[in-house]
Parts: C-alpha cells; sequence; structure tokens
C-alpha cells in the first residue's frame, strides 16, 4: 500500500528535482564561463630610477633655479610605496650642450626624485622662513618713504586694486608703478589657477624669490599656503611657481628691483570668482 | 666703552631708519588677482618601446583630455625628439612650445612581462615631479596607461583620478518596441566593452560594490523581477531571493554587506534593506505613496531616495535605518534617481522641468542646486569614484540612448566613447 501511494509521487519528486539539479547544473556552468569581468593586475613595482639628472648647462639664472628645490617636495604618498628598485640604466650623455661635469651615477630612486647639481654656483640667497606679513609691509613702507622710488610701496593697498592698472598710480615714480604693473601683468598671463578642482579655487600661494641681474630667478623659491597644505594646495602651489619661472626673465624695472626679494601673491579666490 | 656706545646707537640709527638687513629684505610684494584659467597644456610624446609605446601614451592623451583640465599638445609641434627615459629632457624646447608638463617613458617586455617607466616633468621649473615603474602581462596594457594617468591626474590637480575603473551600464540595440537590452561592462573611456547577459531578458540598474568588483542589477522577466548578486571576478550570480511584488533599484551600502531595494506591492512602493550575510530584510519606509531608489551616504549613516508623498516626486533623506525622513528638494518639477557622492558633497539627480529632463547636484541639505545638464532626455547619473565626474545616459528624440559624461562644474560635458546604444551605468570604485 506504501509502495503504490508513494510510486507517483515518488517518480514525479526524482524527475523534477533531477531538472532542478541539472538546470543547476547547466546554469552554474554556464555563469562560471562569464569570467569576461575580471581584472587583470597592474603593480607598481616601484619608483622609477632617477633620469640622469646634468649639472647646470643653461642661463645662469635657470641653472639657479633647477639646482634649488622651487616648490616643496612631493609628499611621499604621491606615489605608492616602493620596493627597491634595480640600478638604472647607465644615462646617457647629456642631449646638447656638453656639460662640464656630467654625473653619470643616478642617485637612488625616490619616489619624488630631487635634480641635484652640486656643481652649480650658489647666487647669494635670503633666508625667508617664517615670513612675517604684518612686518615685511610695515618695513616695507618705512623704507619706501625716504627712498621716495621704491614701488613695493604701492603694493600695500588692498589685494583687489593691486593688479586693476588704475590702481598703479601710486606712490613712487611713474616708472616704478608701470613696470610693477608690467611684472604683475606678465604673471597674470603664465598663471594658470585650477579652478575647476574641489578646493583650488580657494587657494592662496604666496612665493618670493629673488631677482638676478638680467631679471632671472635666482635662488631658492618658496611658497607659503595660506590654509592647509593637501595635494590640492601642493598643486597649486606648484603652479603658483611654475607661473614665475614662465613669466622671467622680468626685464624693465628699475635698477633697485634686481637682488631684491620679490613677494608674489597669487589669490585664486579672485582669479576663479572673475 | 664709549665705541660700544657709539657702535649700539649707530646700529639703533639704521634699524630705524629702514635701511638693516631685516628690511631690506622685505622688497616688493605684487598681488595677483587673475589668472589666465585654461586646461593644462601637457606633452605626450610616444613612450620608447615601438607601438604599445605610442599607444599607451595616446590612451593618456586621451584621457587627460576628457577630464577637461588638460590640453595635451599636438606632437607634431614637438621639438625635442626621441626621449630618453633616462635622460632629463632639454627644457627650452618644450618651454618654446609652452608645455607646462612633460610625460615621457618607457616601455620593455621582460620575462614576458611589461616593464612601463615613467617620468613626469615640470617643464618651467625643470624638475622631476614623479618617476615611477609598473609591471603587468603585455595585453594588459591599457590598464598600465589608466594608472599612469591617474597619477599624473593627481599630481597636477591634487585631485584623486578615476581613469582605472569601468563602468557596468545596460548596452542598447534595436529601435523602440524592439530594444534588446544587455547587461554590459567596459573600462571608463569606452574600450573592452564586454557583455554578460545574452538579451533573453530586460536588465535595469545595475550598481557596483564601493569595496569589490561586484555588481547588483534587476533582471526583469515575464514571470516577475529578480535582483541579483554578480561577481565579475568569479563569475558567480545569486538571486536575492523571492519578495512578494516587483523588486527593483538596488544599491549597495558603501562597506558592501546590505543592499537597500525597493518592493512594489498594489502601486505601492517601499524601500527595504537586505543585509547580504544573514539575508535578513528589513523595511526602512511605509508610506502609502511611491518610495524608491535609495542610495547611501558615503559614511552608511542616511539614505537618500526618492518619494511622491508630497504630491509628486521630490528627494528625501532618513537615517539608514529608515528614521527621520525629511525633504530636501523643493524646486520646481520632478526629483529622480538620486545618488550620493563618494565624497559626500554633493547628491545628484535627474530633474524633469519645463519639458526637458537635467542632471543636477545639490547639497546633501538641499542647498546649492545646480543644473549641469539639460536635453531631451538626461537621466541616471553615477559618480566616478573622485567624485568630480558623472556619466548618466540621453536619448535623443528618435529613441537612441548613449552614454555621457559631465563634470560638477557642468561646464565640460562630452559623449562616452563607447560606440553603441547605452544607458544606466553605475561607475566601478578604483580598480586596484
Amino acid at each position: 500500500m506504501t509502495r503504490r501511494e508513494l510510486s507517483p509521487a515518488f517518480l514525479g519528486s526524482v524527475l523534477l528535482h533531477g531538472s532542478v539539479a541539472a538546470a543547476l547544473l547547466i546554469s552554474f556552468h554556464f555563469t562560471r564561463d562569464l569570467k569576461v569581468g575580471a581584472v587583470v593586475p597592474v603593480t607598481i613595482v616601484s619608483s622609477a630610477p632617477d633620469a640622469d639628472i646634468r649639472p647646470a648647462e643653461q642661463a645662469p639664472e635657470t641653472q639657479t633655479a633647477q639646482t634649488e628645490e622651487p616648490v616643496p617636495a612631493v609628499p611621499p604618498d604621491a606615489s605608492p610605496a616602493p620596493v627597491p628598485t634595480p640600478q638604472p640604466p647607465a644615462p646617457a650623455p647629456a642631449p646638447s650642450k656638453p656639460a662640464p661635469a656630467p654625473k653619470p651615477t643616478p642617485a637612488p630612486p625616490k619616489p619624488t626624485p630631487t635634480p641635484t647639481a652640486a656643481a652649480k654656483p650658489q647666487p647669494p640667497t635670503k633666508a625667508d622662513k617664517g615670513l612675517d606679513l604684518d612686518a615685511l609691509a610695515a618695513s616695507v613702507s618705512k623704507l619706501a618713504k625716504p627712498a621716495g622710488a621704491r614701488p613695493s610701496s604701492a603694493a600695500k593697498g588692498a589685494a583687489r586694486a593691486e593688479t586693476a592698472p588704475v590702481a598703479r598710480t601710486a606712490p613712487g615714480t611713474g616708472l616704478s608703478a608701470l613696470a610693477l604693473n608690467g611684472m604683475t601683468e606678465d604673471l597674470q598671463r603664465r598663471w594658470n589657477p585650477n579652478c575647476d578642482v574641489e578646493g583650488g579655487r580657494d587657494v592662496v600661494v604666496k612665493v618670493t624669490f629673488t631677482l638676478g641681474g638680467g631679471g632671472q630667478v635666482v635662488g631658492q623659491v618658496s611658497t607659503q599656503l595660506v590654509g592647509a597644505r593637501n595635494a590640492v594646495s601642493t598643486a597649486a602651489a606648484d603652479r603658483a611657481v611654475r607661473a614665475v619661472y614662465a613669466a622671467a626673465p622680468f626685464r624693465n624695472l628699475p635698477r633697485d628691483f634686481y637682488g631684491e626679494q620679490i613677494k608674489v601673491n597669487f589669490n585664486a579666490r579672485e582669479a576663479c570668482a572673475s | 666703552m664709549r665705541l660700544k656706545s657709539l657702535m649700539l646707537a649707530l646700529a639703533a640709527t639704521l634699524f630705524a631708519s629702514g635701511l638693516a638687513v631685516p628690511a631690506a629684505q622685505a622688497a616688493i610684494e605684487v598681488n595677483v588677482n587673475r589668472g589666465d584659467v585654461q586646461p593644462l597644456p601637457i606633452a605626450l610624446p610616444a613612450f620608447g618601446g615601438g607601438q604599445v609605446g605610442a599607444d599607451i601614451a595616446g590612451v593618456i592623451s586621451a584621457n587627460l583630455q576628457r577630464s577637461g583640465l588638460f590640453r595635451p599638445l599636438d606632437p607634431a609641434s614637438f621639438v625635442e625628439k626621441d626621449l630618453n627615459a633616462a635622460v632629463q629632457p632639454q627644457f627650452p624646447a618644450w618651454k618654446q612650445i609652452n608645455a607646462q608638463a612633460l610625460v615621457n617613458g618607457q616601455v620593455t617586455v621582460v620575462n614576458g612581462q611589461l616593464v612601463v617607466d615613467f617620468r613626469l616633468w615640470d617643464v618651467f621649473a625643470e624638475q622631476q615631479l614623479l618617476g615611477l615603474q609598473f609591471t603587468s602581462s603585455p595585453e594588459n596594457w591599457r590598464r598600465v596607461a589608466h594608472k599612469i594617468s591617474d597619477q599624473i591626474y593627481e599630481r597636477l590637480t591634487g585631485e584623486k583620478g578615476y581613469f582605472d575603473t569601468r563602468v557596468v551600464f545596460v548596452a542598447e540595440s534595436g529601435g523602440r518596441g524592439t530594444k534588446k537590452k544587455v547587461l554590459a561592462i567596459m573600462d571608463q573611456d569606452g574600450a573592452n566593452p564586454s557583455y554578460l547577459t545574452d538579451g533573453s531578458y530586460i536588465v535595469m540598474t545595475p550598481r557596483f560594490s564601493s569595496t569589490s568588483q561586484e555588481i547588483t542589477y534587476m533582471a526583469l522577466r515575464p514571470e516577475g523581477s529578480s535582483i541579483y548578486l554578480f561577481n565579475l571576478e568569479t563569475g558567480r550570480r545569486e538571486s536575492l531571493g523571492d519578495f512578494k511584488g516587483m523588486v527593483f533599484a538596488p544599491r549597495f551600502s558603501p562597506d558592501g554587506g546590505r543592499v537597500a531595494f525597493s518592493v512594489e506591492r498594489g502601486g505601492n512602493s517601499d524601500i527595504f534593506v537586505m543585509d547580504l550575510k544573514s539575508h535578513t530584510t528589513a523595511r526602512l519606509t511605509a508610506d502609502p505613496s511611491i518610495d524608491t531608489s535609495p542610495s547611501f551616504s558615503p559614511d552608511g549613516t542616511k539614505i537618500v531616495f526618492n518619494s511622491d508623498r508630497g504630491g509628486n516626486p521630490q528627494l528625501y533623506v532618513m537615517g539608514a535605518d529608515g528614521s527621520s525622513p525629511r525633504r530636501i528638494s523643493f524646486g520646481e518639477g520632478k526629483y529622480t534617481t538620486p545618488v550620493w557622492s563618494p565624497t559626500g558633497e554633493f547628491i545628484a539627480f535627474t530633474k524633469q522641468v519645463g519639458g526637458e529632463f537635467h542632471i543636477g547636484v545639490m547639497r546633501p541639505d538641499g542647498s546649492d542646486e545646480r543644473i549641469l545638464t539639460s536635453s531631451y532626455l538626461d537621466e541616471g547619473p553615477t559618480w566616478a569614484p573622485n567624485g568630480r565626474v558623472l556619466m548618466f545616459s540621453r536619448e535623443s528624440a528618435g529613441g537612441v540612448s548613449k552614454l555621457w559624461s559631465v563634470d560638477v562644474t557642468g561646464r565640460i560635458q562630452q559623449p562616452v566613447p563607447y560606440p553603441g546604444g547605452g544607458s544606466d551605468p553605475a561607475w566601478s570604485p578604483l580598480l586596484n
């Protein structure tokens, strides 16, 4: 009786389970074949070997800029943690003019290699750490008044007015004001603030450098950020420094500008709003 | 003693008159309040190493150009040829063409492995900004190019890149009424498309997990709808289970441990969340209205969703447990498909107003609403992992749907270079 009652149901159940199992197997096999989306790994093995950094060979001013580190070093976390790198290939000779003292052995690999050229003569640089802007402004005003020809005193007005051409009829000789205006315009043409990046439009970078006799940038170019230093503001500082180098040499300035320290305030807040 | 006093007096006088050294250093101050805002000119000569070197440079160039933040220079303008990646470039030659940055590199194959060295140079400061080496299998050269693009992008803008990513979407072919919809995946630049379903059923709303190479999507068959999880690396596919009613609009939580989705029963849709480990389900909304399109905040504590409980579709934010829902959109028109940005700063949405559809963004509190695009039918935004670029679908009046991208400023808007039709894109996180 039990056998008679169970037989049809049992057979049906077996068939049903069998077909489900078969369907699952087919389905499983199908999905196993769908590895089209798998990701093949890419490994960052290490920092690449350093390039051959040639000693100075260009005009003195550019040489100086090359030997110094114009902006703070890139944070180490800008590149993934490197594994020690094999020795770099032997560097080729300097591609253009024969360098007076080529350095055939590149420096050890670093995440952010810093060009070095010890053979370069160091121009006199003025230490500018811990810049006190208020004290500077005050001292400049004092210095400019008796001299009567220091255009820097004209730069103490409102920041916005500084770049307005009409605002340049400030104290000092007309020549100085005009020259400073020209310098400002050169910097404006060369400065490419990153207004499209979140945070990039809020950065204010103060770049300090010294002009050589030919209007070139000599010595260390230092940057100071208003606000926190992060990847966006570091990139913004690079852009400000780049503008200074790109605009140099600054010619047709009054003689007393040369050898002086110049401080440029790059204000992305203003630039991106305009 | 008298001499010492005299010296001190002289020093004091000099200092007071502003002639002392510290004052002389103060010098000249200039304020620059305007700039030449433009995409950054960058030179990307072909990498050494033959055709693959040229191809890698080409992919990098296209990536950077599409971002809108860079302007790759015409290789025909390059003065210095045959760059050697181990030697410093001749900077004057690159200054001459006004390249602000230069990328060069070398490709070699070592023991069957592709080895790519590259360097990023600041042309005017004459310094190396980056120098990295990548290895991979030779057929994987595009990913190497994307990784290099990310490095360059991050170093020069300060933002994380988004090039080494993929997009899952619904590939569409055929006309209205006969449209075939297939689940597909491609690189963010439209390359390497792969198709994950055969088109025998409709696929909708695929979404990436932000923690793994896993997607969730809705499959619509004549017998009903299901939500699936699909692991792209193993090929494993599983259903979330059977629900009474139609299930749709799934989305992962930021930790990948939960999926929120909508269930429609008798004309009323509500939002549920399932724990993927325990498979327990919790109901988050119980309003007699259509509640749908849930999207988690990046910290997982809140959910933005779309509801017509106020009369027409608007955006609401509630706790991830369904608590304290509050409306955040109050503009004209209908707001749908909200998506929280990976950075948490914005919520992107589709807005229908004035006979057009728009992609827009607003702050999570509803402030600072910005419309980024307008067309016959723009919808379904998804965020790149850096939170700066959105991808969406744009359908023309003729019924052809294509994938487009736009940045958060709305300035950089362009089609995604995928040749076919597509809709419902979902951006992956950065690949490892």
